[in-house]
C-alpha cells in the first residue's frame, strides 16, 4: 500500500472519530438556541480552555507560523509573550464583563448586547455585519491551508480542490449537526490531536538539529536569525491587531457567553499561557528555526509555509498522514467556531430582529442551519478561487483588523461611558473605509491599514461622542453601574435585569 | 489592604515584564551571545514569558477569585430584594 492510500485511510478514520465525538456530545444539546450557540452557558474550564486554544490556533499554527520563524527568526518571538497576555490578561479585562452581561440578560450575540446598551438597531447591525466579514478571511485560511499540505504531503495526489471540499465539507456537517456543544469536544480532541504531533515532531527535529546546540547551529549559516531584526512597528501592529481584533470578533465573544463561571474563566486564564505560549507559539519557533539547518528540511526555502508536511514527507511519510490529518484537525477546530459564530449573527442579528421579530425558537435553528449552509458555500468557492490561496498571514490580518473595529464600540459599553452610539457608529464606519481604501491602495501612512484605520476609528469616536446624546440610560442597561459594584468600586445597588431578543 | 498592595505588584511586574519582552526590538540585550543553548534576546524573551506566565497564574487569586465571590453576593442579595 502506498502512502498516499495510507494517508487516505487515515484521513478518513480521523474525520469518523471526529464525526462520532460531535455527534455524542449532540446528544446532551437541549433544543434550544441558547444550547445550540452558545452551549446553554455551561462549558466548563477543560473544555473551554481546549476550545479556545484550538480556536486561537489553528491551520496558521502548523503552517504560517513556522514559515515565519524561518524567515524572520526570533524577531517573532514577540508572539510568544503576545499569546499569554491575550489569552490570560484580556480574559480579566475583557472576558469577565462580557460572559456577565451575556449570562444576565442572556445574549447568545455581541449585537444583542450593543442594542441593549446602545439603544441603536443599526450600531447592532453594522457590528454584526462588520464581525461576520472579519470572519471570511479567517475561516478561508484554514480551509486553502489544509488543502494545500493535503496537497503538498500527498505529492499532488489529493488535489488542493480536493482539499478544499473535504474540509468545508466536514465543518458544514459538523457544525450543522452539532451546535455550540458538539464543536467545543471536537476542539478538545483536535487540540489534543495536533498538541501531540507537535510536541512529537519538535523532539525529532531538535534531535535531528544537534540537541541542545540546535540554535548554535542555525546560527553557523544564519546568525541574523538569532538576533532581533527590530522594526517594533510590524510586531506592534501584529499585538494590536491580533490582541484587541481577536477578542472581540464574535466568535471569541460567544466563547465568554459559553463560560459556566466567572471562575471556570479564570481557570481558563490561569493554563492559557501554558497551552498558547509554551506550546503553540514555542513549538514553531524551534521547528522553524531548525528548518535553516542546510538539508534538514529539504524544500523549506521554496516553500516555507510547508515546512511541517515537508518533514514528515521527508523522514517519515508514513507518519506524514498524522500530520496532514493534525492540519485538518486545526483547519476544522478554528473554522467550526467562526461558522457557528458567523451563522448565528445573520439568524439572531439580522433576520430575527429586523425581519420576523416573532420568530420561534424551532424556526431561528432552523435559519441558523441554513446560514451555516450558505457560508460553507460562501468560502468554498472563496478557497477554490486564485485570489484565495495566497501567503497565509496577510489574508488573516485583514480578518483581525476588520475585528479591530469593532473594539471602540465594545470598550464603550465595557469601559468608557463616554462613548455615544453616535460617535461608535460613525467611528467603526470610518474605521472600516479607511481599512478597505488603505489595503487596496497600498496607500499607509506611518502604519499598516489595520492600525491606520483604528487610528482613524478612535479618533472619530472620541470626536463625534463629545458632540453627541450618550447612550440613553435606564436602569436596566447602565452596565457601568453594575460593573463598579461587583469590581468592589460602590455600595450595591438593585439593577434589574430583563433578557431583549 | 494587602490585597491592594498585591494588585499594585502584580500590575508593576506584569508591565516590566511586558516592556522588558520589547527591548530586543530597540536592539537592547540583543547581542549575539549564548546563555546556555539560547541567544541572549531569546533568552531574555522567555525569561520575561516566565514571568508574564507566573502574572497569569497569580490573576485567579488576585482578581478571579474575588469577583465570583462579590457576584455571588450580589445576586444573593438582589434575589432578596425581589
Amino acid at each position: 500500500m502506498n502512502s498516499t492510500a495510507v494517508t487516505i485511510i487515515i484521513l478518513i478514520a480521523f474525520i469518523a472519530i471526529f464525526v462520532v465525538i460531535s455527534l455524542r456530545a449532540r446528544q446532551h444539546n437541549a433544543s434550544t438556541i441558547d444550547d445550540y450557540v452558545v452551549g446553554g452557558r455551561s462549558m466548563n474550564t477543560a473544555l473551554l480552555l481546549m476550545s479556545m486554544g484550538a480556536t486561537y490556533f489553528s491551520t496558521w499554527t502548523l503552517l504560517g507560523s513556522f514559515g515565519v520563524y524561518y524567515r524572520e527568526g526570533i524577531w517573532f518571538a514577540g508572539f510568544t509573550t503576545w499569546a499569554i497576555i491575550q489569552g490570560s490578561v484580556f480574559i480579566w479585562l475583557f472576558g469577565t464583563r462580557i460572559w456577565y452581561i451575556g449570562k444576565r440578560f442572556n445574549f447568545i450575540t455581541p449585537g444583542q448586547m450593543v442594542e441593549h446598551y446602545y439603544s441603536s438597531p443599526t450600531l447592532r447591525l453594522l457590528f454584526s455585519i462588520v464581525g461576520i466579514i472579519a470572519l471570511v478571511p479567517v475561516m478561508l485560511i484554514q480551509v486553502t491551508g489544509s488543502a494545500r499540505a493535503l496537497e503538498s504531503l500527498t505529492g499532488g495526489a489529493i488535489p488542493y480542490a480536493v482539499g478544499v471540499i473535504v474540509t468545508s465539507v466536514v465543518v458544514g456537517f459538523i457544525v450543522l449537526w452539532a451546535g455550540f456543544r458538539g464543536t467545543a469536544w471536537a476542539d478538545a480532541f483536535m487540540g489534543t490531536f495536533f498538541a501531540t504531533v507537535l510536541v512529537f515532531t519538535a523532539v525529532f527535529i531538535i534531535g535531528k538539529a544537534g540537541g541542545w546546540s540546535f540554535l548554535q547551529n542555525v546560527a553557523e549559516v544564519e546568525p541574523q536569525l538569532l538576533t532581533n531584526k527590530g522594526n517594533p512597528v510590524a510586531m506592534l501592529e501584529l499585538w494590536v491587531g491580533l490582541s484587541f481584533g481577536a477578542w472581540a470578533l464574535p466568535h471569541m465573544w460567544q466563547k465568554f457567553y459559553s463560560a459556566h463561571s466567572a471562575k471556570v474563566l479564570g481557570k481558563v486564564a490561569m493554563f492559557t499561557p501554558f497551552w498558547n505560549s509554551w506550546m503553540m507559539a514555542c513549538i514553531p519557533l524551534v521547528i522553524g528555526l531548525s528548518a535553516n539547518i542546510p538539508g534538514l528540511v529539504p524544500g523549506a526555502a521554496d516553500n516555507s509555509d510547508a515546512i511541517l508536511p515537508l518533514i514528515f514527507a521527508e523522514y517519515a511519510p508514513i507518519l506524514g498522514s498524522f500530520v496532514v490529518a493534525g492540519i485538518l484537525a486545526a483547519a476544522i477546530s478554528t473554522i467550526n467556531s467562526q461558522l457557528l459564530s458567523s451563522a448565528s449573527l445573520v439568524a439572531e442579528d439580522v433576520w430575527r430582529r429586523f425581519f420576523d421579530k416573532e420568530m420561534s425558537e424551532k424556526r431561528l435553528r432552523l435559519v441558523n442551519k441554513v446560514v451555516i449552509g450558505l457560508i460553507t458555500s460562501i468560502v468554498l468557492v472563496l478557497a477554490l478561487s486564485p485570489s484565495g490561496a495566497g501567503y497565509l498571514v496577510p489574508v488573516a490580518s485583514l480578518g483581525f483588523s476588520l475585528g479591530l473595529q469593532l473594539v471602540p464600540t465594545a470598550l464603550g459599553m465595557l469601559y468608557f461611558r463616554w462613548i455615544t452610539p453616535a460617535g461608535a457608529l460613525t467611528g467603526m464606519v470610518a474605521g472600516v473605509i479607511t481599512l478597505f481604501v488603505s489595503a487596496a491602495t497600498d496607500f499607509t501612512l506611518f502604519f499598516g491599514p489595520g492600525i491606520s484605520a483604528i487610528i482613524v476609528n478612535a479618533l472619530l469616536v472620541a470626536v463625534v461622542s463629545r458632540f453627541t446624546q450618550a447612550a440613553p440610560v435606564n436602569g436596566d442597561n447602565d452596565y457601568h453601574a453594575l460593573f463598579a459594584q461587583l469590581y468592589g468600586k460602590q455600595p450595591t445597588q438593585k439593577v434589574t435585569a430583563h433578557a431583549i431578543n | 489592604m494587602l490585597t491592594g498592595m498585591n494588585r499594585k505588584l502584580f500590575w508593576l511586574v506584569l508591565i516590566l515584564a511586558l516592556i522588558g519582552s520589547w527591548l530586543p526590538y530597540f536592539n537592547i540585550l540583543n547581542e549575539l551571545v549564548w546563555v546556555g543553548p539560547l541567544s541572549l534576546p531569546l533568552a531574555w524573551v522567555l525569561t520575561c514569558n516566565i514571568v508574564l506566565t507566573l502574572c497569569a497564574i497569580a490573576l485567579y487569586p488576585l482578581y478571579f477569585k474575588p469577583l465570583s465571590e462579590r457576584i455571588d453576593a450580589f445576586e444573593r442579595k438582589e434575589g432578596g430584594h425581589e
